[in-house]
């Protein structure tokens, strides 16, 4: 209760500072749009970085050992792949045209309101669930880590990050998210160090691991090859889609920020994934010789914390509330910006003011935490539209509708929808897929060949050549 | 604004795709789904052409040695999805290879490789 106490006067503390400078939408929406490349990349890595990568990926490690790994691999190239891709784009958007928002950008760049529409929505819908999905993890860590009724740690949790995200929007929330990531940094270097240390070091727990359970070893663990590299290759890509790592382009005070990026990005993602290899190795190791014992993989992380002592469950505690504010925040503000700013311009009418983008902010957190604290099966539905969904909404205009003077509105528009659909439709019968097909993955597919087929059926390869002289 | 005209033509990055961009990723999106049924061991060789297929765009718009940058990148992704996959039942020399190829040394690399080709001007 102490912990959350603090965090409240903390997330207090911070509204009143950023409702005093976050007075103009660039301010709400964009921070100002002077960040420096270490504030953007340890607060676009902190809101990236959810509260399952310190529970659900080591209980994944206990699980398919090794295999899990393939999830978080791509780390060392997203950093590059991003700023590539996405980055470069953006950042000449907002100095071109002064676009606050992902789906602005997209309107701007294919002259069309109806890709705007679909994008705002599309965003909105995926934020709000994601959201709730982040207010049902803050129950979880109530329960297991503070000893708190989950309900009243899930709601505690939305009051404050509501608090400063409304009044201080990304003003606040950057400055906030920047801290969080320095905090999960942290934790998760020092919990890695200490799950391995009480294994008996990295070797001893790996040879562990080679004599108790050799399953959970190899390339692949206990995953089948097709799905690990499916993982690999979703989390590879999927970063150059996801509306809360792009956001974070608009933040930054211009294009030679962009170079720092990437290392920024790169150290702080592996010094917080460090607790997945960490503790999913010596935690594993710690169950083969019989140190703890598990009811089920999800209580790898728990357990482990609960042998290296109290100070490492409160660290723990702290490290995932951390991960869950950052998150929240982005995704309290993109929804925010969707609904009050891109939709209405888009239909050709003003855009909701600062005081109608705070308003909305309340409104779009009073769902997602009644979802997440009342109705774990509404949450676990609302769950399939993060990663993938994005992926499969987002990919093909992220990385060849900017790149592709062919590309035309209305196909973009189409893809956008289409690999949404795609994606929650084949989520919906997941168990009777191939372990190498992934939703996001085929729902992007499916969005670039419409793109692709729209695209040139409507002429766009004929004005591409044209276009140079225009 | 006509269709073709965009709000970034002209900027540095500016749409550059020709065609032969987005027909690669029309087809490297089928073979992912083809392959992804039929043949996932195809994948060590699709995920990096993918990725270099992604970069494609960045690396028209920059210098050469932001095209080698991008090469070689997908040159190392695929030596070292083709180790882990010839390595796949050795249970400690593919942890070793995965964490050290895969993970560790590019941690460092790839933004290093970034940050050297990267022009503020481009």
């Amino acid at each position: 209760m102490t912990i959350l106490t603090v965090v409240l006067l903390l997330a207090a503390a911070l509204a009143w500072w950023g409702a005093r400078r976050a007075r103009s939408a660039v301010e709400y929406f964009a921070a100002g749009q002077r960040a420096r490349a270490w504030l953007v990349g340890v607060a676009g890595t902190a809101a990236a970085v959810s509260g399952f990568t310190f529970i659900g990926g080591p209980g994944l490690f206990a699980a398919l050992g090794i295999g899990s790994l393939w999830i978080i691999l791509s780390a060392p190239v997203t950093g590059a792949l991003q700023c590539w891709v996405v980055g470069e784009p953006v950042v000449e958007a907002v100095r071109q045209r002064g676009a606050l928002t992902l789906p602005e950008l997209l309107g701007h760049r294919f002259g069309s309101r109806h890709v705007r529409i679909v994008a705002a929505v599309l965003v909105a819908l995926g934020c709000v669930a994601a959201l709730a999905v982040q207010v049902r993890a803050a129950c979880v860590l109530g329960d297991n880590f503070l000893h708190l009724p989950g309900a009243l740690a899930g709601t505690f949790v939305m009051v404050a990050i509501c608090a400063y995200t409304a009044l201080g929007g990304m003003r606040s929330g950057l400055l906030a998210d920047a801290v969080l990531g320095s905090i999960m940094a942290l934790a998760g270097l020092l919990l890695a160090a200490a799950a391995l240390a009480a294994a008996g070091g990295p070797a001893h727990a790996v040879a562990t691991l080679a004599r108790a359970s050799p399953h959970l070893l190899g390339s692949f663990g206990a995953a089948p090859p097709g799905q690990a590299l499916s993982w690999y290759l979703l989390f590879c890509l999927g970063t150059c889609a996801q509306p809360h790592y792009i956001q974070k382009f608009f933040f930054l005070r211009g294009r030679a920020e962009l170079r720092r990026l990437p290392a920024v990005l790169t150290a702080a993602l592996a010094a917080m994934l460090a607790v997945w290899i960490g503790v999913g190795i010596g935690g594993a190791a710690l169950v083969a010789r019989g140190s703890i014992t598990l009811t089920r993989p999800d209580d790898l992380a728990p357990r482990v914390m609960d042998y290296l002592g109290s100070w490492a469950v409160l660290l723990a505690g702290v490290a995932v509330l951390a991960a869950m504010m950052s998150t929240a925040t982005s995704f309290l503000n993109l929804a925010a910006a969707a609904v009050t700013r891109d939709v209405p311009q888009a239909l050709g009418r003003t855009a909701g003011g600062i005081t109608a983008a705070r308003l909305a902010t309340v409104l779009i957190a009073v769902p997602a935490t009644l979802i997440g604290v009342g109705s774990s099966r509404a949450v676990a539905l609302l769950g399939v539209a993060g990663w993938g969904f994005f992926t499969a909404a987002l990919l093909p205009v992220m990385t060849l509708g900017l790149a592709w003077d062919g590309a035309t509105g209305r196909s973009v528009a189409v893809a956008m929808t289409l690999g949404a659909v795609v994606d929650l439709a084949l989520e919906a019968v997941r168990a009777s897929l191939p372990p190498a097909l992934e939703p996001g993955l085929a729902g992007a597919a499916a969005g670039i060949v419409a793109l692709v087929a729209l695209s040139l059926a409507h002429g766009g390869a004929r004005v591409a050549e044209a276009a140079p002289s225009a | 604004m006509h269709r073709g005209e965009t709000a970034l033509s002209g900027g540095a990055a500016a749409p550059t795709a020709g065609r032969a961009v987005p027909v690669a990723a029309a087809t490297f999106a089928l073979a992912y789904l083809l392959a992804a049924v039929l043949a996932p061991a195809l994948l060590v060789v699709l995920v990096p052409l993918t990725v270099l297929a992604a970069c494609a765009p960045a690396s028209r718009t920059g210098v050469l040695r932001r095209r080698l940058a991008i090469a070689l990148i997908a040159v190392w992704l695929f030596v070292a999805l083709a180790g882990a996959w010839w390595l796949r039942d050795a249970t400690t020399v593919s942890l070793a290879w995965i964490l050290i190829v895969l993970f560790v040394a590019p941690l460092v690399l790839i933004p290093w490789l970034f940050a050297r080709t990267f022009e503020v001007g481009q």
